[in-house]
């Protein structure tokens, strides 16, 4: 609390002292000096800073009081400070002139108060020499800036107070910022130090975790050999487990979903039925083990080694082996299907069924253990196969789960491309016809001859529904390569020619657009439906390209890297993260909902296939399709197709294997090897339930997608149908000691 | 003096009554160089206005109307009295001129000139400044020159100087030396205190960049660490024992041993990733991971000491592939294109190009042109004295004497598909319509020949064994001395990229199957090789069983044993062909019933057991074989499985420990097993043959394992790759980082 400074003349002493008196009874503190502090050259320090800090200035007006020059310096200063002033005449009763006192400084007090101490400290702030920690802060700024901002501040503070405000202000404004920086500097390195320390543990825990997830899929692997139905029960007893759901460091969506597909990689027999049941759905069973058959449709035979370790494929009237199959464990039966497409080959721990022509390894059925004397049979349409035991008990699998052949035709597919909004597939031969499927029918509604080529290879829709761009070498000119229109509903062909000689490789468009992306030797270009240059970047060997519907080019090049062309620039953009390795040229690239996918080369063994996001305005590249994501050997592949939303993607490898994945998902994926051709033209119905393909060897089928890989709960409900089917079948007794 | 730059304006107005003295002040003005000009209420008001008062002023209204308004307007007015008339006279309160400052002139003539000489000549404008100067120096004074009384600013102290400057010679108002004096502390006041406070700002700022500096920084390096943990995760996202077994088991064994992470599934595969087939090297790496690698076909030394591989821009690498060290990197040809060949010591390349034919001593690197005219040479070999190459032609084939490069023979044919130098000398196969031969290439005579369909396509490579050509997808051998192809068990769906000879094992290059190696015998795949790399286009190999696969960018080296069966057993191995065996201490034995029951007796026990098979099939066993540091024990089926035990002695007693399950790629049947003398690997007799896979019989424990995978891993790795293991483990494990090509020379 101030005080009131009282100026009086010296003779007045006696009258002041009094008045003084009077205002301490009243709680009014006085200063007044006490000594001879007034007269000099130079004014005492105290008398200044009394003047300042003082609620109120009390003039003791008198004659005496007007010749002082003391008193009017005092007036003076009080002045400049801009204290309230109270003039008072020497005249008056002083109890009166003290009740007047204590009221004016009673009704000035609460601000003048609070200004007498802002020039108080001002003057410390100025002599200290502006030192910051002789700022206002905090509630003290707090509270003058609320108060003087009613009572304008102008009219009552000095230039130097407002000068100390304002400096205050801005300091505590700098404090302010300091501290939120600090916060955040302070958060950002104990998160650093979390993510450092968890990034150290973690490159360990990526170790782990890589190693959990590797583990997973290994146990399941292995376990899967042998009893696939305890497999599926220790699963799910892992994934209900309490104890291992807190514990375990790879209990997250991807591992429960890895564990979980990774259970169900097995084929278990789907159906048991007796012998009585079997013959009448058609199935043929021998009267005795066979180590020997030909398959009607091909002429092809098999026989087993005398120690059921290897089988040969020959065919009739030729001499010599076609190839030579090693098997996994020894067998005893074998039986082509009907249509000659699979050799099954029986053993004690299961059926492993071979590519009747290739004598690759598709899939192999357990689940049952068929004693010696068991034996084999198709069923007629030879989508099953079954094993009878000697105690008669038939156990059936689906061999064709998710395939179902709609066609076999003699041509050699190369390509393929969705149109008519959807509804059709057209898939490109290598002698330049092109073969159109309905995509929910399945039937083929037409095939066009219009274009005769030595060789075509690549296939993009035109701005039509029935018009296509095709590389190809025609064949009439086999030597050169051209990109060529062709009108299948006029049944005209046109040459695109290309500016200075380039050579084209691959193309791409959007189905009823304007432009369409071709890779070149030595270019990417940009055209539109006349073949007028609309972009062009020199310096790529381009081996693969695709757009998107907003006119975004991804290309492949042959020294394996992936690049961005967006829509009206002259340059394309590398990805940031990328990291190319040798071979790996990318040989067919997918786009979707702002994903590029490409494949090739080293796909999937040699890490060749490439995934591109945009983080932060920037194209990332990440991993495309892994090895984790299939059991296949591949090491390259040529097709690769995403569904109109961008939501998933099919993938044909070169031995057969379709995978298809749910990017945005992330843990969706399906891996299905039930054809041993190389499937080279993919599309995508538009429900996303069903991929139409066009194999290199002439076939065209339709394959289930498997929407439950993107499905935890589905799965699991697989898991428990396998172990309770298990448990029916009499296959699995839930002996194990699951723990 | 004024501050106003230029010369001062001045407008003296008056009414008409005043008139006359009027234009004495003005004739005044302009003697003391002010400039007149007239009384303005709108643009360009006068700086110093001059009204003359008077009562006759007062009295015209229009005149003080007139006279308020150019006082309003102008920027000093100065009003003057020149009779009794009083200020309230001149206007309502408030009104412009009544509230001036008047200049009393009433006691004076308006005649004198001197006055107004003072009057025109006085800084009124700066009066005001002043005054305010003026007290704020007596309150310094009088407080002691407390510098809080000081003007603060700069600016307000420099417009201080300027006002003292201005009114130095100001008839009324002269600064005084004490206000010249507190100015002058002032100004040093004001620049010490601008300093400070720039300071102050330029501290605040250089901290805030600091801060703002290392929040990016840090930022950065964050970013950094995720993406290197993120490609580290993916890099790790598939441990492929399979097809990236090196990497797998180091990987496996760092995060076991660093995690303390030992589970039984860990270690078996880990055992898996052991039982893989592992490179020795990879060449180029260092290039690879630079982007500039460039490898194409390779040559091998006979010993396999030394390799030369083709690179870019007419360059030939020579490395050691054991250790993927380069030795030397040459120009040899003017041209991108050009094919090589080196006699088995080394010592002799001869090269081949569109501008002729060359050789190189590779001592010296002495090149020798020879005047070879003869048609462009596609593939060469050379002979293993160095004096002839054999070369491919467009046209056929011809002997070269690497003397002077005449043309020693020639033999046309339709295609050239193969030019090889084999232990019984130089060889070609060539084809002609349906026609192919296989030839001597010194006499040129043919030593075999075989009929293929004239439109087939066909590939070939030559070897010890005689001629191996694929046709139609499909394989044949074509041996010395036959006259038709012998079938070989297997086939491809596509053209082979490339095809290459090691005894009786060829390397098929495909690109819907990489690179795979087939027994020419069975047609029995052996062994997939590269396949942990892209794009594999070339294949090569020696007699003596080292093989490469390249990709065009890096080339991996890897030998044939393990993989190729051999027709004796190593010397020193111990061999059992018999249902019992037993240690020469008798401290463990093994015995079979043929069937699948096999009893281990230690311990002075029997203990039982039953085979089971990897699907858990029974199988018939056909030959075990036990022996001990460490304790263990193999066993042979019928149906050509191999299965290897390590005995381990635990606290719960003995534990078997399987290390090593392997098949015989022809699926023969096992006649005999057992280990190498070193028991670094097994020994298997089946079919005939003996095969000698790794037993990994000491990878049991974090440090068994770690000196199996120390002694068989390759000898240099990617910086990627080293950098994603901790430094105390690629110290531990001896891995090295490739090392870069020397410049070409």
């Amino acid at each position: 609390m101030s005080h009131v400074f009282v100026s009086y003349a010296r003779v007045c002493k006696d009258y002041v002292d009094r008045l003084a008196d009077e205002l301490e009874a009243r709680g009014v503190p006085v200063w007044q000096d006490t000594e001879q502090l007034r007269f000099g050259e130079v004014w005492d320090a105290r008398v200044n800073d009394a003047i300042r800090g003082a609620s109120l200035v009390v003039l003791v007006v008198s004659r005496e009081w007007c010749d002082s020059e003391p008193c009017q310096n005092e007036a003076s200063q009080a002045r400049y400070y801009k204290r309230p002033i109270l003039e008072v005449s020497l005249e008056r009763d002083v109890e009166r002139t003290a009740i007047q006192i204590a009221n004016e400084y009673r009704r000035v007090s609460p601000i003048s108060s609070l200004t007498a101490t802002v020039e108080t400290r001002a003057e410390s702030w100025l002599r200290g020499g502006r030192k910051r920690r002789d700022l206002l802060q905090g509630r003290s700024l707090r509270e003058v800036v609320r108060l003087l901002k009613w009572d304008h501040a102008d009219s009552i503070l000095t230039d130097n107070a407002k000068s100390f405000i304002l400096a205050s202000k801005r300091f505590a404004r700098i404090v302010c910022a300091f501290a939120v920086l600090s916060a955040l500097v302070s958060l950002w390195a104990l998160i650093s130090f979390l993510v450092v320390k968890i990034g150290n543990f973690g490159a360990t825990l990526i170790g782990s975790y890589g190693y959990g997830s590797s583990l997973l899929t290994y146990s399941s692997e292995i376990g899967n050999r042998v009893d696939p139905y305890l497999v599926a029960d220790v699963t799910t007893n892992t994934l209900d487990n309490r104890a291992w759901t807190l514990s375990s460091i790879i209990n997250d969506g991807y591992s429960r979903q890895l564990m979980m597909r990774s259970a169900l990689d097995a084929i278990t027999p789907t159906e048991r039925m007796d012998a009585e049941e079997a013959a009448s759905r058609g199935f043929s069973f021998p009267d005795a083990t066979r180590t020997r058959a030909t398959a009607d449709a091909s002429s092809i035979t098999a026989e087993l080694s005398e120690n059921g370790a290897v089988v040969t494929l020959s065919t009739d009237g030729d001499s010599g082996a076609l190839v030579t199959a090693r098997l996994e464990m020894p067998s005893f039966d074998l039986s082509f299907s009907p249509d000659g497409r699979y050799l099954a080959v029986l053993g004690e721990g299961g059926i492993a069924i071979l590519d009747g022509h290739q004598g690759s390894q598709l899939l192999f059925l357990n689940g049952t253990q068929n004693p010696e004397g068991s034996t084999l049979a198709w069923s007629p349409d030879g989508s099953l196969v079954a094993v009878r035991t000697p105690q008669d008990y038939v156990f059936s699998w689906p061999v064709r789960q998710d395939t179902t052949i709609l066609a076999t035709t003699g041509s050699t597919f190369v390509d393929g491309a969705s149109v008519k909004g959807g509804e059709l597939a057209a898939f490109l031969a290598s002698d330049g016809s092109i073969t159109f499927v309905d995509v929910s029918s399945g039937s083929i509604e037409d095939v066009d001859d219009s274009l005769e080529a030595a060789e075509a290879l690549h296939l993009a829709p035109g701005p039509g529904e029935m018009d296509f761009y095709v590389v190809a070498r025609p064949a009439d000119d086999p030597d050169a390569t051209r990109l060529i229109h062709v009108d299948c509903a006029a049944g005209t062909v046109a040459e695109l020619s290309l500016p200075d000689g380039l050579v084209p490789t691959c193309v791409s468009a959007v189905a009823g657009g304007s432009e369409l992306a071709v890779g070149c030797e030595g270019a990417l270009l940009m055209l539109d439906a006349t073949g007028g240059v609309r972009n062009r970047v020199d310096g790529l060997n381009v081996s693969a390209v695709a757009m998107d519907a907003d006119g975004r080019v991804f290309a492949g090049t042959q020294s394996g890297d992936l690049v961005v062309l967006e829509p009206g620039a002259s340059e394309v953009t590398c990805p940031e993260s990328a990291v190319t390795r040798g071979g790996t040229t990318p040989l067919a690239i997918a786009v979707g909902s702002g994903r590029a996918v490409s494949v090739g080369k080293g796909t999937v063994c040699g890490n060749g296939s490439r995934a591109l996001t945009r983080e932060w305005g920037t194209w990332v590249e990440r991993d495309g399709i892994t090895s984790s994501m299939t059991d296949s050997a591949s090491p390259y592949a040529r097709t690769i197709a995403a569904s109109s939303d961008g939501s998933l993607f099919v993938c044909g490898l070169s031995d057969g294997t379709l995978v298809t994945f749910f990017p945005e998902d992330g843990f969706g994926v399906s891996a299905r090897h039930e054809l041993g051709s190389e499937l080279r033209g993919i599309v995508i119905s538009s429900d996303r339930t069903s991929v139409i393909g066009a194999a290199g060897d002439g076939t065209i089928v339709r394959v289930a997608v498997d929407l439950a890989a993107n499905d935890q709960q589905a799965l699991r409900d697989r898991l428990d149908e396998r172990v309770r089917q298990g448990l029916e079948f009499g296959l699995y007794h839930n002996e194990a000691d699951i723990s | 003096m004024s501050m106003t730059s230029g010369q001062r304006s001045v407008c003296v107005f008056a009414c008409e009554a005043d008139e006359r003295v009027a234009s004495v002040v003005r004739d005044v003005a302009r003697s003391e160089g002010l400039r007149v000009v007239a009384a303005s209420t709108g643009d360009a008001p006068a700086d110093l206005c001059i009204v003359l008062m008077s009562l006759s002023a007062v009295r015209d209204h229009e005149f003080l109307r007139i006279a308020n308004a150019v006082c309003s307007n102008a920027s000093v007015t100065i009003p003057v009295r020149l009779d009794e008339v009083r200020p309230e006279q001149a206007g309502e309160p408030g009104s412009p001129i009544r509230e001036r400052n008047w200049a009393d002139f009433s006691q004076r003539s308006g005649r004198d000139q001197e006055p107004w000489e003072l009057l025109v000549r006085s800084n009124v404008e700066l009066y005001d400044d002043f005054y305010d100067l003026d007290e704020r120096t007596r309150r310094w004074e009088l407080c002691d020159h407390d510098a809080s009384y000081l003007l603060q600013d700069v600016k307000a102290a420099a417009r201080a100087h300027e006002v003292l400057d201005a009114l130095a010679d100001d008839p009324y108002q002269r600064p005084t030396k004490v206000m010249r004096d507190y100015v002058e502390a002032s100004t040093q006041h004001a620049h010490r205190e601008r300093k400070r406070s720039i300071r102050n700002r330029v501290q605040t700022i250089g901290s805030t960049i600091f801060v703002v500096i290392a929040l990016l920084l840090f930022s950065a390096f964050m970013r950094s660490f995720l993406a290197r943990g993120s490609l580290l995760k993916e890099s790790m996202a598939d441990l492929e024992t399979e097809y990236d077994p090196e990497y797998a088991a180091l990987r496996l064994l760092q995060i076991g041993a660093d995690e303390g992470i030992n589970s039984d599934t860990g270690f078996y595969q880990t055992i898996d990733a052991l039982s893989s087939i592992w490179k020795i090297s990879e060449l180029g790496l260092a290039e690879a991971e630079a982007g500039t690698g460039t490898q194409g076909e390779a040559v091998f030394t006979g010993d396999g000491e030394r390799v030369f591989v083709a690179g870019a821009e007419g360059t030939v690498q020579s490395w050691v592939p054991r250790t993927a060290e380069a030795a030397d990197n040459r120009y040899v040809s003017a041209r991108d294109r050009f094919t090589f060949d080196a006699t088995p010591d080394g010592a002799l390349l001869v090269v081949a190009d569109e501008d002729g034919l060359r050789r190189f001593d590779t001592s010296t690197w002495e090149r020798v042109d020879l005047g070879y005219d003869g048609p462009a040479i596609e593939s060469v070999a050379v002979s293993a004295d160095g004096m002839r190459a054999l070369g491919a032609t467009e046209d056929g084939i011809v002997l070269v004497d690497l003397d002077d490069g005449t043309v020693a023979a020639k033999l046309a044919a339709d295609s050239t598909l193969a030019v090889e130098r084999t232990p019984d000398g130089l060889r070609a196969l060539v084809r002609t319509d349906s026609d192919v031969q296989f030839v001597d290439g010194e006499s040129l005579n043919p030593l075999a020949r075989a009929t293929i369909p004239e439109s087939a396509d066909c590939v070939g490579a030559i070897g010890e064994i005689g001629a191996v050509i694929w046709s139609d997808g499909r394989l044949g051998l074509l041996a010395p001395s036959a006259d038709e192809l012998s079938p070989i068990a297997f086939s491809t769906k596509s053209r082979p990229l490339d095809l290459a000879i090691s005894g009786e094992s060829v390397i098929v290059v495909t690109e819907e199957g990489g690179s795979q190696v087939v027994d020419v015998p069975t047609g029995a795949t052996l062994a997939r090789l590269g396949t942990s790399m892209a794009g594999v286009v070339f294949a090569d190999a020696t007699e003596a069983g080292l093989m490469s696969c390249g990709n065009g960018v890096t080339t991996s080296i890897y030998s044939l044993e393990g993989i190729a069966p051999g027709d004796e057993a190593p010397s020193g191995a111990l061999v059992s062909e018999s249902l019992e065996c037993s240690t020469s201490d008798g401290t463990f034995a093994i015995r079979s019933d043929g069937a699948e029951k096999f009893v281990l007796t230690y311990g002075g026990k029997d203990h039982d057991y039953t085979f089971q098979g990897t699907h858990g099939e029974r199988d018939d066993i056909t030959a075990v074989a036990c022996a001990y540091l460490p304790a263990r024990y193999v066993i042979g089926t019928r149906s050509g499985g191999v299965t290897t035990y390590t005995m381990l002695q635990g606290e719960d007693g003995i534990t078997m420990v399987s290390t090593r399950e392997w098949d015989t790629p022809d699926g023969s049947s096992v006649e005999a097993v057992g280990w190498t003398e070193d028991g670094e690997r097994l020994v298997v007799r089946a079919g005939g043959r003996w095969w000698t896979p790794y037993a990994n019989s000491d990878a049991i424990g974090l440090q068994g394992i770690a000196s199996t995978i120390k002694e068989r891993e390759p000898a240099v790795w990617t910086k990627a790759e080293i950098e994603s293991f901790p430094e105390d483990f690629v110290e531990s494990m001896g891995m090295r980082v490739a090392t870069p090509l020397p410049e070409p020379r």
